[in-house]
Formats: structure tokens, sequence, C-alpha cells
């Protein structure tokens, strides 16, 4: 106890307060009575309030997070509906274009069948006649030739009866040009 | 007094430091309200401000006065877990209201004419040795005697552990000394170079400019050592709290 005077004693004529013991119960006193009380502030109103707001925040961003996610994917899923909806079109597009080829195809085709049809009937018809032609010509061309010779006959030979044998010269050179 | 009275020149750079009732024919009791009390009762206002009043609006996205709170509530948060470790939480509210004590005492020291009450030993010694007992016994209540396995390094070779046993065993007996007279030494220091760094300037004149300009410089340091020697404080809190909780190195 002496010595402790004695250094309270030096430390005040060293002018440190820091060592004068004689204020150390009053500055202890005070410390504990405002160290419980900060304690009972922080402790007991502003841990509590500044975690409730902290948790909360944090549930509210994985709430607003996982509600992204879930937007995200539903979004996703309206566009793989679309996706199906334009290729069902797109496939709809591609057989209706396709039928209508094919219908103006045959279209075409019984057109051209018909059209075939009708020249295949006037070619048999004008080859009928053509032939017919043919077959009428060495009949007329013999005639003419005879009428033709009789005639040349009775202009150079008047009254000269050659009728018999200009048909059978006649008939011999048709034979050799028909040969 | 350590003055010069010749010449004029004046220097009472611990004057500052002096206990003195606020009320009264100046007699100290151990109940008086004093400066320490005030500025206690600063500390204790400024912190109510700061981490009540600061966030009364609850906002989800805060303003920037309840920004600045979480981020301080974060700070020794995180400081905590990860130094101490997850257990370490439950003692939370208590490193907290260390860290905002010290830091406003050291922050309010600041100001002109105020007292730094964490600049006196009483104060810092006081903490200190709460905390060195708390843990000791903390350490004990948890570990029993396996608590003193902190002073058997078994990652040492045998022969060395005895002796290392000893040097682990004093520093352990002097981390109050050195955790309580860090803070209140360093508090005292700034302070007094200031206190004297004025009394300069209180006589050089015209000169004076240069010991303003030093005091300007020297009290911008002593902001950053405020918060430093608050946030060593808790730190060194943590780091026994974790020797305390888990003493197997």
């Amino acid at each position: 106890m002496a010595a402790e005077n004695d250094l309270a004693q030096s430390a005040e004529q060293a002018g440190i307060p820091q060592l004068d013991f004689s204020a150390f119960p009053n500055q202890i006193f005070w410390l504990v009575i405002f160290l419980v009380a900060i304690y009972l502030v922080v402790g007991r109103v502003a841990i509590p309030r500044i975690d409730s707001i902290i948790t909360q925040r944090d549930r509210r961003i994985q709430n607003d997070l996982s509600d992204a996610r879930e937007m995200s994917r539903s979004a996703d899923r309206i566009q793989s509906e679309i996706q199906t909806i334009l290729d069902e079109a797109r496939r709809d597009a591609a057989e209706s274009l396709a039928e209508a080829r094919n219908d103006i195809q045959s279209e075409q085709q019984q057109t051209i069948e018909i059209v075939n049809a009708r020249i295949e009937v006037e070619m048999a018809a004008a080859t009928e006649r053509i032939e017919g032609y043919q077959n009428r010509a060495p009949e007329v061309i013999r005639s003419v030739a005879k009428q033709t010779a009789l005639e040349i006959v009775e202009t150079f030979v008047p009254g000269r009866n050659a009728e018999l044998s200009i048909e059978a010269a006649t008939e011999a050179r048709m034979e050799r040009t028909e040969q | 007094m350590a003055e010069t009275s010749s010449g004029g020149l004046e220097i009472h750079p611990m004057d500052q430091f002096t206990v003195v009732p606020l009320f009264g024919d100046g007699t100290l009791q151990w109940y008086s309200p004093s400066n320490v009390t005030l500025w206690m009762a600063l500390a204790l206002l400024c912190t109510l401000l700061f981490l009540v009043v600061g966030t009364r609006k609850r906002a989800k996205i805060p303003d920037r006065f309840q920004m600045v709170a979480e981020l301080v509530f974060m700070f020794v948060r995180n400081m905590v877990q990860e130094v101490a470790g997850r257990d370490a939480l439950r003692y939370f509210p208590l490193i907290m209201t260390a860290f905002m004590f010290v830091m406003f005492s050291n922050v309010l020291g600041l100001l002109p004419m105020s007292f730094t009450t964490t600049s006196h030993i009483a104060v810092t010694a006081s903490m200190a040795l709460t905390v060195f007992i708390s843990v000791t016994v903390l350490g004990f209540v948890k570990h029993g005697l396996g608590f003193l396995g902190l002073f058997w390094i078994s990652a040492a070779p045998l022969p060395l552990r005895p002796v290392l046993a000893v040097i682990e065993l004093m520093s352990y007996f002097v981390r109050p000394v050195s955790h309580s007279i860090r803070l209140a030494g360093n508090m005292m220091a700034g302070h007094a170079m200031i206190k004297v760094f004025a009394a300069f300037a209180g006589v050089l004149g015209v000169g004076a400019v240069v010991p303003v300009v030093a005091i300007a410089a020297v009290y911008a340091l002593e902001l950053l050592v405020a918060f430093i020697q608050a946030y060593v404080f808790t730190i060194l809190t943590c780091v026994y709290l974790r020797d305390a909780l888990h003493p197997q190195h």
C-alpha cells in the first residue's frame, strides 16, 4: 500500500495521469456501467435487428433469384412451344404446296392426254384421207393416161381404133412404175 | 509537471488525460460523475445513433447510414467467424460491444478538448483482464485440463516441448499486458504529440505554420490509428477466444 502510494506520488510528479491510481476506481466503475449499457444496446437491440435485416434481404434475394429462374424456364418453354407451332405450320405449308403441285400436274396431264387423243383421232382421219387419195391415185392416173393417149392417137391418126392397144400399153407402163 | 516555465514555452501534453469530476469541489470519489463518465456516455450515445437509429427504417435497400452500420456489423462478425470459428459467433455480441466502445472512444478522443477514455491503462487493462480471465475460464470449462494442451506443442520435437511450454505459458500471461498497453500507449502517445506540437505553435508566431501542418498530418495518422487499434484490440480478443475454444494447434 505504501509502495503504491509512492508510485502514485511519483507518477503525479512525473505528470502521467494514467498512473494516478486514485482515479482508477472511478474509471473502472464507469467503464463497467457503460460497457453493460453498450452491451445492452448492441446485443439486445442492434445485433438482432441488423441480423434480421440481413437475413430477410438474403431471403428476398434468394426468392427473387428463384423466381427469375422459374420465369426464365417458362420463357424457354414458351419459346419451344412457339418453335413447335412454327415447325407444324411450316410442315402444313409444305404439304399443301406439294398437294397443289400434284393437282396442277395431274390437271396438266389430263389436258395433255385429251389433246393427244384428239390429235390422234384427227391424225387417223387425215391418214385415212391420205390413204384414200393414194389408193385412188393409180386409177385416176390410169384413166387420165388412157384418155390422154387416146386423144393424142385420135389427133395424129384419126379414125384408128387404138383403144385396146393403148389399154395394154398403159397397163404395162403402170405395172413397171409400180414395181 | 513536465513543463519549462522559462521563455514562455509551457507544455502540458499530459494534462488532457487528467480525470476530473464534473461537479462538486474537485474531490474524486469512485462514484463521482467525471469526464470519464461524460466521454463514455458519448461513446454509448454514438453507438446508439450509429447502430440503432441508423437502422431504424430496417430497409431492404439501405440508406447510407444503415449501409455503414451493416458494413461494420458484417466486418466484425466475419472477423469473429474467420479468426475464432463458427462456434465463436455466440460471443459475437460481446466482441461487437468491445469494438464499438473502443472505436468510438478512440475517435471521440480525437476531438479537440476531449478526453480519451481508452488512453487510460485503468480502462484498457480492465477490459484486457476481463478478456483474459473470461477466455481462460472458458477454456477450462470447455476442455477441462485439456486446455493445457495449448501449451504443449505436439508439433514440436519431444525434448523441446517442456521448454516451449514454459515460453508459451509466459507469453500467455503477458497477453493482457500487451493487449492493454498497446491500446492505451497508442492513444496516449498520439494525443500527447499533438499537444506538444500545439504548444510549439503557440510560441512560434508566423513560424507556427510548420507545427500546424505537422498537427494536421499527425491528426490524419491518429485517425487511422484510432480505427486500427480498435481493430487490433478486437482481433486479438478473437485470437484469444479461438485459443480457448480450440486449444489444439
